[in-house]
């Protein structure tokens, strides 16, 4: 599975901002078979097919079940094909709707088709681009229109069919298109501020270059003034080769070839580990296995995102070091990182708590996959070598 | 980069976004009274209701105006003006076009609403406050139309609504659950911490490739001399380099040429990384483009230039021959080296682990600047090493590796 080609969508530009506005989704699917029932309630006598109303009703609670359901940060992103099930089940209640009043509808206004798919149009919002919104605005205002042409002769209202219309696609437009300029300009927003990061990457970089070039020079020259500096001095003060002289050089190369060797060696998600790790239990244990230092093959963004993670698994009260690991494998042009751990706490509570690293998560790897057994958490994704 | 945005970015941005999309749902609003307004004119020839349609039009260029100039002074002028301008509209409505002369007819519904989203101020409050303000603003210039015109002022539910909804979507828009600022930090924090992280391993790598290019060659050069006396190229060696890595800050590597200056030939750094390894005894013929050399920035010219001297330092060492070859090929995209020797040969894979001169002093230095380096070599037919770094200028938005 290849990774996700990202979206112009406010999830996957701004995961953590898309499950806090998920509060708009839930709220709009809740209000949307609210109005439902509240206007038809106004106009039951309008109702002359209650089979097709009860099947609008029921394809309105579709629409929103998708919206729940695909909204959730396990199931991140909320993927076009998805969306597509909400659009067509908000259409065709819009639909029945109009088929269950045909021939006793009065008022345009009071059907609740045009709000509904709107409404289902905006609990979206957050999930998909804003160009898919309008679109679907425009497609779904010209059916909407439609059906006002189709019911015209039987409406009270003495006025032009274009007026019709208006009153019935407005609904959806304002709906739909406030939705996606929303979402328009937000992206655009998040994206202007991406293009200036990144430009400040390499001022970050330079800014601190010289004391990271410090400090880590710093590490080499203590190494150095242990052996080498005084029997490099020594070898110059003498000017002469004996045979202790070669002992001594070979074995102060083996001991600083073994150091270095070591820190070649050693994986990113180590230094990421023992970095944000309170100090081990045991020294000895082995809390990550990659030998073919694939973790490193991550984008600096998926790097960033497994950082973060990590801080807030160490950072869990329930965490705990015991069965904590971390497997890298490479298959083909595929690496596959397996995260097991342990925490104490019941299943439910681990998941809401972690719920915002495992959406963002989600994003930088297409195929993670959440597994909750008996308090042990095992994490599952891939990504491109 | 952190997917999302820092929080002190946030309320801006959306706010923003509100405000965008507030306006666009306004200019809607004005559109489908302008296409009702319109499509009346047509039907009902006799009545004279153009001029309500020409009542939208200062609603319409204030919108305009405050759309592109946000402030205070903007958007009082919009609902001022705008609520003129809708009594206007509205008193024509109900006089020419009389729905029973109701106050909450849909002909009036649409222009009210382009007030109730004036979405102003900066602040969830303010928007809020605007927002009620739109709504009076909107609904007294349509009762006063209503009295002035014998109608009747009815409540309008669709207007309520509509503004209980602006209420609703400013609290679960601009509300930011506790997590979402936590973590969004967190994500933030680990993502500057990584580009730090980036920064100190490409560090790491130079230094470990400096260490073993001088220390580690000095020290297998002392114990693979003879006993008596210490080599004086050796000797003039490692006093320069111990004078070098004790005294200098080196990693921010003062031997480097000054990266303002495209250096010449003979005084780029491969030309000098070849003059060091020929005084080691090996003779060197250098071919190809070496004026394409001379476009690499400072970094990749001093990485790709000390990886080639390692190249030829191992031939010294392990090849058994005293000639090799270096050619230098130059693209729109990116320089190569390639180190020639018809010596020795080796199996990479078969090369110790602890063997750090190709994997850190080669592969390690290429790679820390987004290069590659492929090996050809069979034991006994000599070994080709190719060295490629790309143009930075062609490749800046290749991400770092760390």
């Amino acid at each position: 599975m290849s990774d996700i080609t990202r979206e112009r969508t406010i999830q996957q530009l701004y995961p953590i901002g898309a499950l806090a506005g998920r509060w708009v989704s839930l709220s709009a699917v809740i209000i949307a078979p609210v109005y439902v029932l509240a206007t038809s309630w106004l106009t039951r006598d309008e109702i002359n097919a209650p089979l097709f109303w009860v099947l609008a009703l029921a394809l309105v609670a579709s629409a929103g079940l998708t919206v729940v359901i695909s909204s959730t940060a396990l199931l991140a992103p909320f993927t076009a094909h998805r969306a597509r099930f909400a659009y067509v089940w908000a259409n065709l209640a819009m639909v029945f709707d109009a088929w269950s009043t045909y021939g006793t509808d009065t008022h345009v206004r009071n059907d609740f088709g045009p709000f509904v798919v709107g409404i289902i149009i905006l609990s979206v919002a957050p999930y998909r681009p804003a160009k898919e919104l309008f679109v679907v605005g425009s497609l779904s205002a010209i059916l909407s229109g439609f059906i006002a042409m189709v019911q015209v002769p039987y409406l009270v209202v003495s006025a032009p069919v274009s007026g019709f219309i208006i009153a019935a696609v407005m609904p959806i437009l304002l709906l739909s298109f406030g939705a996606g300029t929303f979402v328009s300009a937000l992206v655009a927003g998040i994206e202007g501020w991406r293009a200036q990061a990144r430009a400040a990457v390499s001022e970050i970089g330079d800014g601190n270059a010289d004391w990271i070039a410090r400090s880590v020079q710093q590490d080499r020259v203590t190494i150095l003034n242990r052996d080498v500096v005084p029997f490099f001095t020594e070898v110059l003060e003498e000017s002469t080769v004996t045979d202790e002289t070669r002992v001594r050089a070979r074995v102060i190369s083996d001991s600083i070839r073994s150091v270095m060797v070591a820190d070649v060696d050693r994986s990113w998600l180590e230094t990421i580990v023992d970095a944000t790790m309170s100090p081990r239990e045991a020294t000895d244990t082995v809390f990550v296995i990659d030998e073919r230092r694939l973790a490193q093959r991550m984008s600096a963004e998926q790097r960033a995102g497994i950082r973060a993670f990590l801080v807030a698994l160490f950072a869990h009260p329930a965490f705990t070091k015991d069965g904590f690991v971390i497997a890298v494998t490479g298959k083909g042009d595929r690496c596959r990182l397996v995260l097991t751990a342990t925490l104490h706490l019941p299943e439910n509570q681990v998941r809401s708590d972690l719920a915002p690293y495992f959406a963002v998560m989600r994003i930088l790897f297409a195929d993670l996959s959440v597994e909750l057994e008996q308090q042990s958490l095992t994490l599952m994704f891939s990504y491109d070598q | 980069m952190p997917l999302g945005l820092p929080g002190h970015l946030v309320s801006r941005t959306v706010i923003h976004a509100y405000s965008k999309a507030s306006h666009a749902v306004a200019v809607i609003s004005i559109g489908g009274a302008f296409l009702t307004v319109g499509g009346l004119q047509v039907a009902y020839p006799s009545l004279t209701l153009w001029p309500a349609g020409v009542a939208l039009v200062p609603i319409a260029a204030l919108l305009f105006l405050f759309d592109r100039r946000p402030s205070p002074l903007t958007a009082a002028a919009y609902l001022l003006i705008g609520g003129a301008s809708l009594y206007w509209y509205a008193v024509t409505g109900i006089f020419e076009y009389n729905v029973a002369g109701r106050s909450d007819a849909f002909v009036l519904l649409l222009p009210k609403l382009a007030l109730v989203f004036i979405a102003a101020g900066s602040r969830a409050g303010a928007m809020v406050l605007w927002s009620a303000a739109g709504f009076v603003v909107a609904e007294g210039a349509v009762a006063l139309a209503a009295i002035s015109a014998n109608g009747q002022i009815v409540p309008d539910g669709a207007t309520i609504a509509s503004f209980l909804v602006i209420m609703a979507a400013i609290f679960l828009t601009f509300f930011r659950p506790r997590f979402a600022v936590n973590v969004q930090s967190g994500f933030t924090r680990a993502s500057r911490e990584e580009q730090l992280a980036t920064v100190r391993y490409r560090m790491e790598g130079k230094a470990a490739a400096i260490m073993h290019d001088t220390v580690l060659g000095h020290l297998a050069a002392i114990s693979a001399s003879r006993v008596g006396e210490l080599p004086p190229d050796l000797r003039r060696q490692m006093s320069d380099d111990l004078d070098f890595l004790i005294g200098g800050e080196w990693l921010t590597d003062e031997r480097v040429p000054d990266p303002q200056v495209m250096p010449e030939w003979r005084e780029s750094a491969l030309f000098g990384a070849i003059a060091e390894a020929e005084e080691l005894g090996l003779t060197v013929d250098v071919s190809g483009d070496v004026s394409a050399f001379s476009l690499l920035e400072c970094d990749e010219a001093t990485a790709i230039a000390l990886a080639a001297k390692q190249c030829l330092v191992n031939v010294v060492r392990h090849a058994g021959v005293t000639t090799a070859e270096v050619v230098v090929y130059g693209s729109d995209t990116d320089v190569s080296v390639m180190v020639i020797d018809a010596g020795a040969g080796f199996t990479e894979s078969e090369t110790a682990p602890d063997r750090l001169g190709l994997r850190q002093s080669v592969r390690g230095r290429i790679e820390g600047v987004g290069g590659a380096v492929q090996i050809w070599s069979t034991p006994g037919r000599g070994t080709s090493v190719m060295l490629r770094v790309p143009i930075r200028a062609a490749d800046d938005a290749e991400a770092s590796t760390p």
